[in-house]
């Protein structure tokens, strides 16, 4: 073996060591968002109720990830609208709320958990949304995600 | 005038007794049922928890079992809120642990933030080592690497080639 090849080998061995050395402490960069879905009873998106009865409970799941790279303090409220209420990825309803359920899920974990909900009012083309809110640590409050989702029902007498 | 005395007398008892009565059956209610103001409390003591447990992962301390214990507290307190109208006494001790539990959170939630901290300041040296000693060797190699071998090469060969030819 020759000086040259010598001396790229060891310049070789000694770039892989040094980068090795340092890759854990290079922050990796990657997407972060929150995951938000509602799950029929048999926890798969079928099977959502269409027509329930007044104060008839009714069984629905609720799935939270959690990708934002921490531990996140979440509550998802769920709220009673109609068919004119607005709500948006900016703007949460402006309706009354039914229930909220709160975890704290860490990185790259999910939660999934029942909901069993009932409606005290008759009314075709009510709409139960659920928004996911999530603590903001140096504002210390619950902030709205943007993330909503929402089921159409008919309740009947 | 005697009868309206003992009436008058009559009347003041049932009156105390009826007071007495009042009392009584209203103060527990009010002393065990979980009010807004406890269930605040307990609220604020698991977002402040959640506040130091985020620090503490931030700072690179293993959370999980701190999590773990922080939704225990969440629990309760939904738990609280379903039982508060059918079992106060209940509510207001859910209550009352989930605050305590918040509360040890916070506490233990500094030493992991600092041991986190401590790993994560570790890690970093023998980082830096790693590349020092590295850097270090791959320039004796290349300064002196051809020196070195030839004398380690002339020794081994010395040694055990040209004495063991001589015999």
């Amino acid at each position: 073996m020759n000086r040259q090849t010598a001396t790229l080998v060891l310049a070789s061995i000694t770039i892989l060591v040094v980068v090795t050395a340092l890759a854990p402490l290079i922050p990796v960069r990657q997407q972060r968002y929150s995951e938000l879905g509602i799950l029929g009873p048999d926890q798969t998106t079928r099977g959502y109720p269409t027509t329930v009865g007044v104060n008839q409970p009714f069984l629905l799941y609720g799935f939270v990830g959690n990708h934002e790279g921490s531990i996140e303090n979440y509550q998802m409220l769920v709220k009673l609208g109609i068919q004119s209420t607005l709500v948006s990825n900016s703007t949460y309803a402006n309706a009354p709320v039914l229930s909220t359920f709160w975890h704290i899920v860490r990185d790259n974990e999910t939660w999934t958990f029942p909901m069993t909900l009932s409606v005290n009012q008759v009314g075709n083309n009510t709409r139960i949304i659920f928004e996911l809110w999530s603590y903001n640590v140096p504002a210390s409050n619950f902030e709205y995600t943007g993330l909503w989702n929402q089921i159409w029902l008919n309740v009947t007498a | 005038m005697e009868n309206d005395l003992s009436l008058s007398v009559f009347w003041r008892c049932i009156f105390t007794i009826t007071l007495i009565v009042l009392v009584i059956s209203t103060n527990p209610i009010r002393s065990h049922e979980a009010d807004g103001g406890q269930l605040a409390t307990a609220n604020n003591s698991v977002n402040s928890a959640f506040s130091s447990v985020y620090y503490a992962e931030q700072n690179g301390g293993d959370v999980s079992a701190l999590v773990e214990k922080l939704n225990i507290a969440v629990f309760l307190i939904q738990k609280a809120l379903t039982e508060n109208a059918t079992d106060p006494n209940a509510a207001t001790a859910d209550v009352s642990n989930a605050t305590t539990i918040a509360q040890m959170v916070s506490m233990n939630s500094t030493s992991v933030s600092s041991s986190g901290a401590m790993a994560r300041q570790l890690r970093l040296y023998e980082s830096l080592g790693t590349v020092a000693t590295t850097l270090g060797i791959a320039a004796a190699a290349y300064l002196k690497g051809d020196r070195v071998y030839r004398r380690l090469w002339l020794y081994v060969y010395r040694n055990h080639v040209v004495k063991k030819s001589d015999e």
